[in-house]
C-alpha cells in the first residue's frame, strides 16, 4: 500500500510532503477515498454540474 | 450612560446621530475593553489603534458638520484577517502570508468605508479559514469568551470571540462550510451567511470559489441586518456576484413570526448527526416558542447531512488545493499540522469526483428548493454540541463536522445562526439555524428577530 501511496504522492507533486509528513499524506489519500463514496452520483447522463458554463458576452447581436 | 463598548450597533448609531456619543468616545472605550480582555482571549492579530483613532476623529468632525453618512458612520467593525485592508498585512493567520501587505481594500471594506465604518483590528481566524484551532502558528488561537478553556468555533474565530466579548459591535467573517455560523453559535451571537453572491468576495483570500461567502457578525439581529445593508451589492469584478437590486434588510424586523410556515429539519440532529440531549431540548424549546409566536411548524425531510458534507468536501478541497498546490508541494512544513491534514485530501480528489459532486450539487439545490415550495423557512440545528475544550485536538476533530451548516454552502441559500440556550455544565451557548429561499434575507431577519424578542438569550453576556 505504501508503494502505491508513494507513487500517488509523487504523481501529485508531493515528494517533499511525502518525505517530511508521510503520515499526513497517507491519511489524505484515505480521506479522499472515504469522501468519494459519501454522495450519490446522478443517474441521468444529462445531469449538468453546477455552475453551468456560460459563454462570455450578453448574447447574439442584433 | 451605558459603557459605549457594550452598546449594540443600533444603539451606538442612534446616539451618534443624536450627537450624544462621539465616534472618538466609542472607539476609545472599545480600545480600553480590548486592552483589558485581549491578553486572555487572543481574538486580535493586528490592533490598528492609531489609524482607527484618525478615522474616528474624521468621523466626529464630519458628523458634527453634516450628520452621519449612514448608521455605520463612526462604528468600529472588526475584520477577519483574510479580508484585505489597504496598507495592512492580510496574514490569513499563517506563516505563509505573514508579510503580504494588501494594496487595496476588499470590495466589502470599500463599501463599509464609504458608509463611514472604522476598522480597529484584523481578527484571528483558522489558518486560511480551514486550519484550526492550532497552537503551531505565528499567532495563538482565539478562545471562547464564555469559557476560556474552550474554542470559539471557526474559522471566523476572532470575529465571534471579539463580538461576544464586547470589543466592538460588529465584525466580518467568512463562511465556506459554516465558518460564520459556527463561531456565532459557540459565542452566542448572530451570524449570517447571505445568499451566495449577495456580498462581494473580491479582496478576500479564497478558500473555495463556489462556496465562499462573506458574512456579518453582530450581537443582535437588527445589527446584522444593518450591517448587511452596507455590505450587499453587485460587484461586476466578482465573477460570482449576483445582480440583485439593493434593498433594506431591516424593513421586516418588526414583522415577527406570525403566519410564517417553518419546516423543522429534525432528522439532521435526531438521526443524521445525533445532537446531545441539551442541544436537542434547546431546539425543541425554540420551535415551541416560535409556535407560541404564531409560526406554523411542520417537519421537513431533506437528504442526509452526510451527503451534503461529502459534496461540500469534494468541491471545497480541490478548489482550495488549486490555490494551495504550490505551497503544499514546496513548503508543507510551513502550515499548521491541522491545516496540512485538512487540505491534503484535495490533492487526491479526482477531476471526475469534483464534477460528480457539482452534478449532485444541482440535484441537492433542487431538493431544497422543493422544500421551499411547502414552507417559508427551515429550522435546523447549528452544532450538535457546544464548543469543546480548545486543548483537546481529538475532540475538536470529532465535533467540528457534527453540524448542519454545510448544506447551505452547497445550495447557496441564506442561513442565520442565533442563540437558543446555554449548556448548564460549561456555561457555553447553544445556537439554532434558520434558512430562507435565495435573496429572502429580509424574511430571515424577520423570523430571527421575532424569536430573539421572545427568547431570553439576547440579554445574556459572557462574564469576562
Amino acid at each position: 500500500m505504501s508503494d502505491d501511496h508513494a507513487i500517488r504522492a509523487k504523481a501529485a507533486g508531493l515528494d517533499k510532503a511525502w518525505a517530511e509528513h508521510r503520515a499526513d499524506v497517507e491519511e489524505a489519500i484515505a480521506n479522499a477515498a472515504r469522501i468519494r463514496g459519501g454522495f450519490k452520483r446522478p443517474t441521468s447522463p444529462a445531469a449538468e454540474p453546477t455552475p453551468a458554463y456560460r459563454a462570455p458576452g450578453k448574447g447574439p447581436q442584433a | 450612560m451605558t459603557a459605549p463598548h457594550t452598546l449594540t450597533l443600533a444603539e451606538a448609531a442612534a446616539l451618534i446621530a443624536a450627537r450624544r456619543l462621539s465616534p472618538v468616545e466609542l472607539l476609545e472605550d472599545c480600545l480600553a475593553r480590548i486592552a483589558a480582555v485581549e491578553p486572555r482571549l487572543n481574538a486580535i492579530i493586528a490592533l490598528l489603534a492609531e489609524p482607527a483613532r484618525t478615522a474616528a476623529r474624521d468621523a466626529e468632525a464630519e458628523i458634527a458638520k453634516a450628520g452621519p453618512r449612514s448608521p455605520l458612520h463612526g462604528i468600529p467593525v472588526g475584520l477577519k484577517d483574510i479580508i484585505d485592508l489597504a496598507g495592512i498585512a492580510t496574514t490569513c493567520h499563517s506563516k505563509l502570508q505573514i508579510d503580504r501587505i494588501a494594496t487595496e481594500d476588499a470590495a466589502v471594506v470599500t463599501r463599509l468605508r464609504a458608509a463611514g465604518a472604522i476598522f480597529p483590528a484584523k481578527l484571528a481566524t483558522h489558518e486560511f479559514a480551514i486550519g484550526g484551532p492550532a497552537f503551531d502558528l505565528p499567532f495563538p488561537p482565539a478562545r471562547n469568551p464564555w469559557n476560556l478553556a474552550h474554542h470559539p468555533g471557526g474559522s471566523s474565530s476572532g470575529s465571534g470571540a471579539a463580538i461576544a466579548a464586547r470589543y466592538f459591535p460588529a465584525a466580518l467573517g467568512t463562511d465556506t462550510g459554516g465558518s460564520v455560523r459556527h463561531p456565532a453559535s459557540h459565542c452566542g451571537i448572530v451570524g449570517l451567511k447571505a445568499t451566495y453572491g449577495l456580498v462581494s468576495r473580491r479582496g478576500v483570500f479564497p478558500l473555495a470559489f463556489t462556496l465562499d461567502h462573506v458574512g456579518p457578525m453582530t450581537r443582535t439581529v437588527r445589527d446584522n441586518a444593518m450591517l448587511l445593508n452596507a455590505m450587499a451589492g453587485h460587484d461586476a469584478a466578482d465573477p460570482g456576484s449576483a445582480a440583485a437590486p439593493a434593498e433594506d434588510y431591516t424593513r421586516l424586523l418588526n414583522a415577527g413570526l406570525q403566519g410564517l410556515r417553518i419546516g423543522f429539519v429534525r432528522h439532521f440532529h435526531e438521526t443524521d448527526q445525533p445532537a446531545i440531549p441539551e442541544v436537542a431540548a434547546a431546539l425543541e424549546a425554540a420551535a415551541k416558542l416560535m409556535v407560541a409566536e404564531d409560526a406554523i411548524l411542520s417537519n421537513i425531510t431533506l437528504p442526509p447531512l452526510g451527503e451534503f458534507a461529502a459534496v461540500n468536501r469534494t468541491i471545497l478541497l480541490p478548489e482550495a488545493t488549486a490555490i494551495h498546490e504550490p505551497w503544499l508541494r514546496d513548503r508543507p512544513g510551513d502550515y499548521a499540522a491541522v491545516t496540512r491534514r485538512r487540505l491534503l485530501p484535495g490533492m487526491f480528489t479526482t477531476g471526475t469526483d469534483y464534477v460528480q459532486a457539482q452534478r449532485r450539487r444541482r440535484e441537492l439545490v433542487a431538493l431544497v428548493e422543493a422544500a421551499f415550495g411547502e414552507v417559508d423557512l427551515l429550522l435546523t440545528a447549528s452544532s450538535m454540541e457546544p464548543a469543546c475544550r480548545i486543548d483537546d485536538p481529538a475532540e475538536v476533530e470529532r465535533t467540528y463536522p457534527r453540524q448542519a451548516r454545510t448544506p447551505f454552502n452547497v445550495t447557496g441559500h441564506p442561513a442565520i445562526s442565533v442563540m437558543c440556550g446555554v449548556q448548564a455544565s460549561t456555561g457555553l451557548p447553544i445556537g439554532l439555524q434558520l434558512v430562507a429561499p435565495s435573496f429572502a434575507e429580509a424574511r430571515l431577519f424577520a423570523a430571527a428577530a421575532g424569536y430573539e424578542r421572545a427568547a431570553p438569550w439576547a440579554a445574556m453576556a459572557p462574564g469576562l
